[in-house]
């Protein structure tokens, strides 16, 4: 829409003042549009992929923040198309960087976060689920940090290892090892929950 | 090569299918959703409305047998998107600095395929309602409409500022500040409020607010963007 609009209002160069606020407010718009599209289209993606990568639950709002706040700050440079990808690798950027910084452990240790649960469950169901997340939280945090982001992004966001190598800029055959070992490591512990006591397994 | 099955096409336990799915279905909170769009200076009731009204659901979860799919679909009115964001955004660039991007891996053309990729659940926005909202939904919506005021009653404030009406911008957060004493954006209206004080003249005092917003909250998202506020 904007870039007819532009076209169409300043078509030239010397432009008065007035037509280059014309342009620029022309511009602010478009941008404002395509992040807002970028928020609704994948804060979900992005609020998961953060959980998945390590992300304690308190954080991940912050997180989110973080990550739209790093793609608005660098808009301009994402290719139109592109801005999944590039949500993806900021994301995990994020998370890794979160891990690092134990500073921040303490600000958010005191007010833990509630998890997001699908609404249509019932208290039975919430329970399991919250459970479930518990013990998925519990094995991942026990597998090594390449292999779970591999996993979470084959399993999890179902991207092929051809869009998982790209995105993580491995070779593809690095990706398939580590998938390998990350799914058989995966099950192994998930098998070995089965043989834990029961009150172990609460959250 | 070829892609193996995913995992939770051959799960071999129950157990495993429903961590698997745990790790598919999170999703976004609504707060995360209105920090976000505050933070970004983009109206959002009709984002956070949406958002809220988006119920995930998955096959898989019906396979494990401990929840059901459900939609909710043109539930509540949306709010018309306030205009004042953009002006202010525009005249705000470092409003959205932080420290994190100037080291994230940007290469906006070196990733074809995944940008090439549907949507995580394509599915699930296409598939027509097949249940009535549970009452929890029902409570979502609730919230998310409470979410959807506080964010426009900060978007009003912005407004003003945006307009160069710095006084009246603070006025408005006072309005928000009663109305929301304990509101889910109060960080996201100090910011603001510190920025409309030092629009106002009054940098001193900008410049205390931003100093003790640092103090409380060191390593805030907006932390970057309060420090150009102290002297």
């Amino acid at each position: 829409m904007s870039g007819v609009a532009v076209a169409q209002v300043v078509p030239s160069e010397g432009r008065s003042p007035l037509e280059s606020e014309i342009k620029s407010t022309v511009r602010a718009t478009d941008r404002e549009a395509r992040l807002r599209w970028m928020v609704d289209e994948y804060i979900d993606f992005v609020a998961r992929v953060l959980r998945n990568a390590g992300t304690p639950a308190a954080e991940v709002d912050d997180d989110v923040q973080r990550t739209f706040i790093a793609a608005a700050r660098r808009l301009d440079d994402v290719r139109p198309g592109a801005e999944r990808s590039f949500l993806l690798q900021t994301a995990l950027y994020v998370a890794a960087h979160a891990r690092r910084t134990v500073a921040r452990r303490r600000e958010v240790a005191a007010e833990e976060a509630p998890e997001q649960i699908d609404p249509a469950l019932t208290p039975e169901q919430l329970t399991d689920q919250k459970r479930a997340r518990h013990l998925l939280d519990r094995v991942l945090s026990e597998m090594d940090g390449d292999l779970r982001t591999v996993f979470a992004l084959y399993e999890f966001e179902e991207l092929s290892m051809a869009e998982i190598a790209d995105a993580l800029a491995i070779p593809r055959g690095t990706v398939a090892s580590r998938l390998r070992r990350a799914r058989s490591d995966f099950r192994d512990r998930v098998r070995a929950l089965g043989t834990t006591k029961k009150g172990d397994l609460s959250p | 090569m070829n892609d193996p099955r995913r995992l939770r096409d051959e799960a071999d336990s129950t157990v495993e299918l429903l961590l698997l799915e745990a790790g598919v279905s999170y999703r976004s909170s609504d707060n995360a959703r209105a920090k976000t769009l505050a933070a970004l200076g983009l109206a959002g009731s009709a984002a956070v409305s949406a958002g809220a009204l988006s119920v995930a659901t998955s096959s898989l979860l019906s396979k494990a047998g401990w929840t059901k799919a459900l939609f909710v679909a043109g539930l509540g009115a949306t709010v018309a998107a306030p205009a004042g964001y953009v002006a202010w955004r525009h005249a705000h660039p470092q409003a959205i600095a932080v420290p994190v991007p100037a080291v994230a891996p940007v290469r906006p053309t070196a990733h074809p395929v995944v940008a090439e990729l549907e949507p995580v659940h394509p599915v699930e926005n296409s598939t027509p309602p097949p249940a009535a909202p549970a009452p929890k939904a029902e409570a979502r919506t609730t919230a998310a409409s409470a979410l959807a005021a506080e964010l426009g009653a900060l978007d009003a404030a912005r407004t003003r500022l945006s307009s160069g009406d710095a006084s009246g911008a603070l006025a408005k957060l006072d309005d928000y500040a009663r109305a929301y004493p304990r509101g889910h954006l109060v960080l996201e209206a100090e910011v603001l409020r510190i920025d409309a004080l030092s629009k106002a003249g009054q940098k001193a005092q900008a410049s205390r607010r931003a100093e003790a917003f640092l103090r409380r909250h060191p390593n805030s998202v907006l932390a970057t963007r309060v420090r150009g506020y102290v002297d």
